[in-house]
């Protein structure tokens, strides 16, 4: 049976979504979320300057790391390199989060982990302009689906809090107009929906771990997560988180035909 | 699978431990959370205690750190304050600079929300 590039068809979507995110391109995106100020993502702006566990970096370095990042992502989307390429794009795509400590969102982190995690892979030898060597494709494709589904279970795990499963968060949320109006009205005004959204997200991301981990059930758990993020770009348009996991998933889909 | 994979694999999916054990580290929380905060800022100069409204030094503030202390001296409400707690001396070192006959500043973040009530407070010798 013909086996489907899907580690590359990953690679490329997660270096495309790279690219647009951490650049002025981001701008165009249709979420006020995604939005980067000046050219590139990172540039050093006025202000006090503040840096995870104070490791300032020096303005000039970080505008180089930008430049860098940015070239190592296009390697890394065109499969040049991609390994080492990938590797450096998410490093500094993380140097740069360092660098702006109130600006954290999971977004951008978990795109930029997600690099790293596929430059380790054979993401980087399909696909690809100058492919790396093949390392082990079941190998490649299990490191990506515990990723996957680590990323869904500590999300699970978060929300097995008091004011998430009564609800308050979601209407905190929904007041805060981070939804869409017609979800956000639905929400201010049902409290039995809000209960339902809570109790439902919380329990469908805690089963999309094994469901996403075990073979026998890997088609079912990319179908239902892909729904998931679906009702989530419909619901709230979280930057490009829906983007980020989609792209992902499709490496966790490798091995499924 | 390979070793460098299964390491990999182990990293990334026991980092969000941290966050549970130390509460650093990212833990894909995600607005999982709502919670009302306050901060309040005084500044001491001899015997004397000067309150310094956090909105005031919002502004020499990087832009992503600004909404959090625009208003911030009512209680206001946000997905997340963990950077915040954070970055309080960071934040009462630029309430010295702002003002240079402070000898110390002291901040206090107060939260609430349904899961907890916490103060955290910190205190900075201002250095001339």
């Amino acid at each position: 049976m013909k086996r489907w590039p899907l580690l590359g068809v990953s690679r490329v979507a997660l270096g495309v979504i790279f690219v647009v995110r951490t650049t002025a391109l981001a701008n165009l995106l249709p979420t006020p979320l995604a939005h980067v100020r000046g050219v590139l993502l990172g540039w050093p702006e006025s202000g006090w300057p503040m840096a995870w566990a104070g490791a300032v970096v020096p303005a000039g370095l970080q505008e180089a790391a930008c430049v860098v990042r940015t070239g190592a992502a296009v390697l890394f989307l065109l499969g040049i390199r991609a390994r080492i390429a990938g590797v450096i794009a998410g490093a500094l795509g993380l140097l740069a989060m360092s660098q702006d400590p109130f600006g954290f969102i999971y977004t951008l982190y978990t795109l930029f982990t997600g690099t790293l995690v596929l430059a380790a892979t054979d993401a980087t030898s399909e696909l690809a302009l100058v492919p790396d060597r093949p390392l082990n494709p079941r190998s490649s494709g299990a490191l990506v689906r515990l990723v996957v589904a680590a990323i869904y279970f500590w999300a699970s795990v978060a929300k097995m809090r008091r004011d998430w499963l009564s609800g308050a968060t979601l209407l905190a949320l929904a007041e805060e107009r981070l939804f869409t109006e017609p979800v956000a009205s639905l929400l201010r005004d049902h409290g039995g929906l809000r209960l339902t959204v809570a109790w439902g997200t919380m329990a469908t991301e805690l089963a999309l771990a094994p469901l996403l981990f075990f073979f026998r059930s890997r088609r079912i758990g990319v179908g239902v997560a892909l729904g998931m993020h679906l009702a989530f770009e419909i619901g709230a348009r979280p930057d490009v988180m829906g983007g980020v996991m989609a792209s992902l998933l499709v490496a966790c889909a490798a091995g499924i035909e | 699978m390979l070793r460098r994979h299964v390491a990999i694999a182990a990293l990334f999916a026991a980092t969000p431990l941290a966050d549970l054990l130390f509460g650093v580290g990212p833990a894909f929380t995600m607005y999982a959370a709502s919670v009302d905060y306050r901060i309040e800022l005084r500044g001491r100069r001899g015997a004397e205690t000067v309150p310094i409204p956090p909105s005031a030094l919002a502004r020499d503030l990087p832009p992503s750190a600004r909404p959090f202390l625009g208003g911030a001296e009512r209680f206001r409400r946000t997905s997340d304050v963990s950077v915040l707690r954070r970055h309080l001396d960071d934040i009462a070192r630029l309430a010295c600079r702002h003002d240079a006959s402070f000898d110390a500043v002291g901040i206090v973040l107060m939260e609430r929300s349904a899961d907890r009530t916490a103060e955290r407070r910190v205190s900075v010798r201002c250095v001339r």
